[in-house]
């Protein structure tokens, strides 16, 4: 098996490298969107994909039918894309931006692999790319909730193409980013020592805020949480201001023992109990929520989350794909990303259906120049993508060796 | 003119032959068929090996028929209705085959295509030599049962005998299969299910205690797929020499290394086991028959196996055998047992077969 | 040069999962002095346990319970203690014992020592039905009987002449070496014995003769090739499970065949291992039964007894024709065990049409033949069909005799 997916790959590497460069050059803005889909839309197709198809969120979906029709394999890779603010703070450099590309090229020749073998499938594979603006999967939860709806019970696994260097990552910290609001008039008294400044009264809250930040959780695979001040801001600094209020923006990496509620009433508590003395404050803590409008045309509000997840190393979809890939020349183990999120936060920590993610290169590889999309790597990624889809869903032939025949 | 294909997933080999020219043969090796996406040029390529003749038939062989394959069939509608049914039991082999034949029959439209299988003479073996000793109800759920191999040679060469005679006959191609035969039926053949049992190949087992397989599975863990990657893969000439050679290279170091030697003994002795259980089929011998592609090259080896078996009432006639015609009698006169060797290409088998396809004409539709 | 021939009386220990069977038999005369079967030994079933006890020719039956071997042994051992007061004669002062797998640590009929009881404590997962129990049984004897000698005997010391090109399989070379795959073969005491026998009932010196063994019994079935008095081959592999179709084990069969159905039927290992050893064979394609014997008795009616009873008969032809191949024609066909003794029509069915390659069988001799050694074969045959009751305990009593007499030499 391995020898004939691996002589497919030969004769796909020109037509791979092909779409790299035009994927690679290709200067993404927020209003570029459309051409840079229909790019990805007309590869699927000139490959025979059996289905290319665009959502109303703007996610592509290419399928590969399977033979049978029993549970499917979905390989998500995504397109990450700044709002205008975010476009002109980094314009400096692409950092960041390049990982994704190298998931969509993967993920798309893992398909045209399949496709070229005609390996049969006794299911479907679903080789989708997801569009991801600023903090939000909107994406995914689209692609999942509606596209895919009935299928969702008879999904094997899902493939994140994200950069785990040929590992099998099973999960990352959550992430989100809330608000803590304290409303209060103030009056001549408050905090008479410090003198009558916004900047002031904020500094209990925040420095209570780091000292927390020093005592988070820790998870053994995951990593410890973490708390980051993003932003402050104030309103009315003066006594004679109707109202008084200032507002922390918090990013919050936390592990899956803690949820958001209870964050969220912590941070609240922690507040509460730093102006406890202080009369006529109130306190409120809530999840930031973005605006975005999808380059399809649909206008949503979404709040600013991403679920923490750590897949048990012993469920059935990891180990055989782990298998797969080191009975066939990798030497890959079970990781975890430390630093990004992935779509798995929704795929299994809401749906529980059984996610890993494989992909070339390391997570916090900064390099953005055109040979960093080592081509090599990606094609070595896809082939380890089509291995795992060919153990899971593939049918296999015992005995006979595609060289003796 | 008439054209045989026979393709390994990868290239395809052709052969033409023209009716009045029997035994001139011109073939050509085309390679990476998928990577020629034009149809017209892959239909310039395939004509113009043979200067643009008239094309009578293209015949095709094809490793795997199931219960329905019986016999040579046109391919048609119905055909891949059937054909493709089998991918369960060959999922790499059928739906690359299925697709390379629709774009034989796109392309030569009003050619008749005939498919040859090398299991339809073995969908008469008797019932004891079929099945397996599993719980009947595996066969009945997953239809494991002895397949068989190479039955277009063996079925070819049980033709040249007499009527009651008790034959054997031996092919040396990838694979490596004796066959007992009598009265154009088989009674017993070395390839079962899968060539993991039977007679080694350059990198597969042959037959395997059962038990060394449930032993690395539950002792030292391995999954079945690397038990079955060892034992097609790196078992055979390759896994006992560690020398990753063709067999043709390997019969070089016969004689002069002491691996290989041991391989070849092995070899041979796993033949022996099966010429035995094919006299036992057969309760006594009259002739035997060694054919193959690799009949040449081995012919050595096919004399140290006949020595062997020289007791039975085996006369031979001294080295170095004839190589000018296509059938020949190693024995002598006096000798109870007949002794041939067929240099008779699989091509030039398939097309005698299509010859006599062709000339039935209700085996053709009416184009 | 020989001095005075030594006497020994030695108690022969042969257990089976649920039995033990025992004799003491005085060497070298290989008389018969006591003989016994402890029955249904750690079975909890309905049906009590019994020991059969024939001293002298005198046969009593003893009631008793009987939870697990070393309690059996010990029972047996209290039975012979109270017969050797009345007659000194039946005393016995060795014992020895059948061990079925050592793996590679012994080769040979073998004296117990500490050091040979520890190297045995590895060897028991390689037979985990019969190891453990020999292996209690010599440990009890050791401790509770330590001055009198003790050998042991094992199934595969006959086979170790096996010849490498049929004792070799073809895989990886690290992999034959790192597991230590090889042709092992069983049953190598009752093939043994059937050899000896057979070379003294026609007076022929075991060195010149080419033997066929066929071993078919209730408890697995193999066929040995045998030169000059050694084992060149046997159908027997690596593990019991090689070879002929058996009561409940599938014998040779296609791995690739073994992956798909534990593919398609998500079979684990053990499950997998469990159908191929327990579930397999006759039982597998007969269903109603694993012994042949009733599957004799339904051929004329039944097309699927048939069927199962020409598989069975058809891979022992297989495996008699091979060994005739190798050994250039057989001089003697051994029929031995349950299978082998006591089924004319089984007989008769494996040597139909074999005169091509040897053996020409008289039918009416083979339907009359009812007990001991005897000849089955034509006057004319090429080579000589016997059938040979099993005797492995005079047989495991011969081996330990010889090392008593060898060990008494080199004194």
């Amino acid at each position: 098996m391995k020898k004939l997916i691996k002589a497919k790959a030969k004769g796909l590497r020109k037509s791979l490298e092909k779409f790299a460069i035009k994927i690679e050059s290709f200067k993404l803005s927020s209003s570029n969107m459309g051409e840079f889909t229909d790019l990805i839309l007309t590869e699927m197709r000139d490959l025979g994909f059996d289905k290319v198809t665009k959502d109303k969120a703007g996610n592509l979906i290419g399928v590969i039918k399977g033979y049978g029709s029993k549970d499917a394999i979905v390989i998500l890779s995504h397109i990450d894309i700044k709002t205008p603010e975010q476009q002109k703070a980094e314009d400096v450099s692409n950092s960041g931006m390049t990982k994704f590309r190298s998931g969509i090229i993967s993920s798309i020749y893992a398909g045209a692999l399949m496709k070229r073998t005609m390996l049969p499938m006794t299911g479907d594979l679903i080789i989708s790319c997801v569009p991801r603006l600023g903090c939000c999967d909107f994406g995914t939860k689209y692609l999942f909730n509606d596209v895919l709806k009935n299928r969702v019970k008879k999904i094997k696994g899902v493939i994140l193409c994200e950069p785990t260097d040929f590992n099998i990552n099973l999960g990352h910290k959550g992430m989100m980013e809330y608000e803590i609001v304290v409303k209060g008039k103030l009056n001549r008294n408050f905090l008479e020592n410090r003198g009558m400044n916004m900047l002031g009264t904020m500094f209990p809250l925040i420095s209570e805020l780091e000292k927390v930040s020093k005592e988070l959780p820790n998870d053994f695979n995951l990593g410890r949480s973490s708390l980051r001040i993003k932003d402050v801001s104030y309103s009315g600094c003066q006594p004679q201001d109707e109202i008084n209020e200032f507002r922390i923006v918090v990013d919050r990496a936390f592990i899956p023992e803690e949820t958001k509620g209870y964050i969220l009433n912590r941070a609240k508590a922690i507040a509460k109990t730093v102006y406890k003395q202080e009369q006529g404050i109130t306190v409120n803590t809530l999840l930031a929520k973005e605006r975005i409008k999808t380059y399809t045309g649909l206008d949503l509000v979404l709040e600013k989350e991403f679920k923490p997840w750590s897949m048990e190393s012993h469920q059935p979809f990891a180990l055989e794909s782990l298998e797969s890939l080191n009975e066939n020349g990798f030497k890959s183990n079970f990781g975890y990303w430390k630093k990004v999120v992935t779509e798995g936060s929704y795929t299994y920590a809401q749906l529980k259906i059984p996610t890993i993610g494989f992909g070339a290169g390391v997570e916090d590889n900064i390099d953005s120049s055109i040979d960093s999309l080592n081509l090599d790597k990606i094609e070595k990624a896809s082939y380890g993508q089509a291995l795992i889809v060919q153990r899971n869903i593939g049918m296999p032939t015992f005995g006979w060796s595609s060289d003796e025949i | 003119m008439i054209l045989v294909i026979d393709y390994n997933l990868k290239d395809i080999k052709v052969s033409t032959f023209e009716e009045k020219f029997d035994g001139q043969i011109l073939s050509s090796d085309i390679k990476a068929i998928d990577e020629i996406k034009d149809d017209d040029l892959f239909k310039k390529i395939i004509q113009n090996i043979n200067g643009k003749k008239k094309i009578k038939a293209i015949s095709f062989r094809i490793l795997f028929g199931g219960d329905y394959f019986d016999k040579p069939t046109l391919v048609d509608e119905k055909f891949f209705l059937h054909f493709e049914k089998l991918t369960d039991f060959f999922p790499f082999y059928v739906p690359l085959t299925s697709r390379m034949l629709k774009r034989f029959q796109k392309i030569f439209k009003d050619i008749p295509l005939i498919a040859f299988f090398e299991t339809s003479f073995f969908l008469k073996l008797p019932d004891k030599e079929k099945y397996y000793t599993l719980p009947f109800e595996y066969y009945q759920n997953n239809r494991i049962k002895r397949w068989g191999f190479h039955g277009i040679f063996h079925q070819a060469n049980t033709r040249i005998f007499s009527k009651g005679d008790r034959n054997l006959s031996i092919v040396f191609d990838k694979q490596t299969t004796v066959c007992a035969t009598r009265n154009n039926k088989p009674l017993s053949v070395s390839l079962g299910y899968t060539p993991l049992g039977g007679i080694m190949s350059r990198t597969s087992c042959g037959d395997l205690d059962p038990g060394i397989v449930l032993y690395l599975m539950n002792v030292h863990k391995l999954s079945i797929y690397e038990i079955d990657e060892m034992l097609k893969n790196k078992s055979g000439f390759v896994g006992l020499s560690g020398y990753d050679i063709s067999i043709s290279e390997m019969l070089k170091l016969y004689g002069k290394d002491a691996k290989v030697d041991m391989a070849f003994d092995i070899y041979q002795s796993q033949i022996m086991k099966y010429v035995g259980e094919g006299i036992a089929a057969l309760g006594g011998l009259d002739n035997i028959i060694f054919a193959g592609s690799n009949v040449g090259i081995f012919t050595p080896i096919i004399h140290q196996i006949v020595r062997k078996i020289l007791f039975l009432g085996i006369n031979t006639i001294s080295l170095p055998w004839s190589e000018d015609k296509t059938i020949i009698d190693i024995t002598s006169a006096e000798s109870r047992i007949k002794v041939y060797i067929s240099r008779m290409d699989i091509a030039k088998v398939i097309f005698h077969e299509s010859d006599i396809f062709c000339k039935n004409s209700s085996n053709l539709r009416i184009i | 040069m020989k001095s005075k021939e030594k006497k020994s009386n030695i108690l022969v220990i042969n257990c089976g999962s649920s039995s033990l069977k025992y004799k003491i038999i005085r060497m070298p005369d290989e008389d018969e002095i006591v003989r016994g079967e402890a029955e249904r030994v750690g079975i909890k079933t309905q049906g009590v346990s019994i020991i059969t006890h024939t001293v002298l020719g005198k046969k009593r039956t003893i009631k008793v319970l009987l939870p697990n071997h070393s309690i059996a042994l010990k029972k047996v051992l209290e039975l012979i203690a109270n017969d050797e007061k009345e007659n000194k004669d039946i005393r016995f002062d060795t014992f020895a014992h059948r061990y079925v797998h050592p793996g590679k640590f012994f080769t040979k009929t073998t004296k117990i020592n500490k050091m040979v009881l520890t190297k045995l404590k590895e060897t028991l997962p390689l037979a985990p039905i019969h190891n453990p129990i020999s292996y209690k049984l010599l440990e009890f004897c050791h401790r509770e009987k330590s001055s009198i000698d003790q050998f042991v005997v094992f199934d595969t010391a006959f086979h170790k002449t096996i010849l490498p090109e049929y004792s070799t399989y073809v895989l990886p070379l690290k992999v034959i070496k790192k597991y230590g795959i090889r042709k092992i073969g069983f049953h190598g005491i009752s093939h043994q014995y059937a050899m000896e026998e057979a070379c003294k009932f026609f007076n022929r010196d075991k060195i010149t003769q080419k033997i066929i063994s066929c071993h078919l019994g209730t408890g697995g079935s193999s066929v040995c090739a045998i030169r000059s008095g050694r084992s060149i081959n046997n159908s027997m592999g690596f593990t019991p499970l090689e070879g002929l179709m058996m009561n409940t084990r599938s014998g040779d069969i296609d791995p690739g065949a073994i992956f798909y159905i534990m593919f398609r039927e998500c079979f684990s290992p053990e499950e997998a291992e469990n159908i191929l050893n327990n579930k397999s064979g006759i039982l597998g394609v007969f269903n109603s039964s694993s012994d042949l014997r009733d599957v004799i008795k339904d051929i004329d009616n039944n097309k699927q007894a048939k069927m199962t009873f020409d598989m069975y008969v058809r891979r022992v032809r297989a495996y008699i024709s091979f060994y005739s191949l190798i050994l250039k024609k057989s001089d003697i066909l051994i029929f031995t065990d349950s299978l082998g003794v006591g089924s004319s029509v089984l007989r008769e069915s494996i040597c139909e049409n074999m005169e091509f390659l040897g053996p020409n069988l008289d039918k009416e001799k083979n339907t009359k033949y009812s007990e001991g050694i005897s000849e089955i074969s034509l006057s004319g045959s090429e080579t000589k069909i016997l059938v040979i009751p099993t005797d492995e305990e005079i047989m495991i009593a011969r081996e330990a005799y010889q090392r008593l007499v060898k060990d008494d030499l080199s004194h």
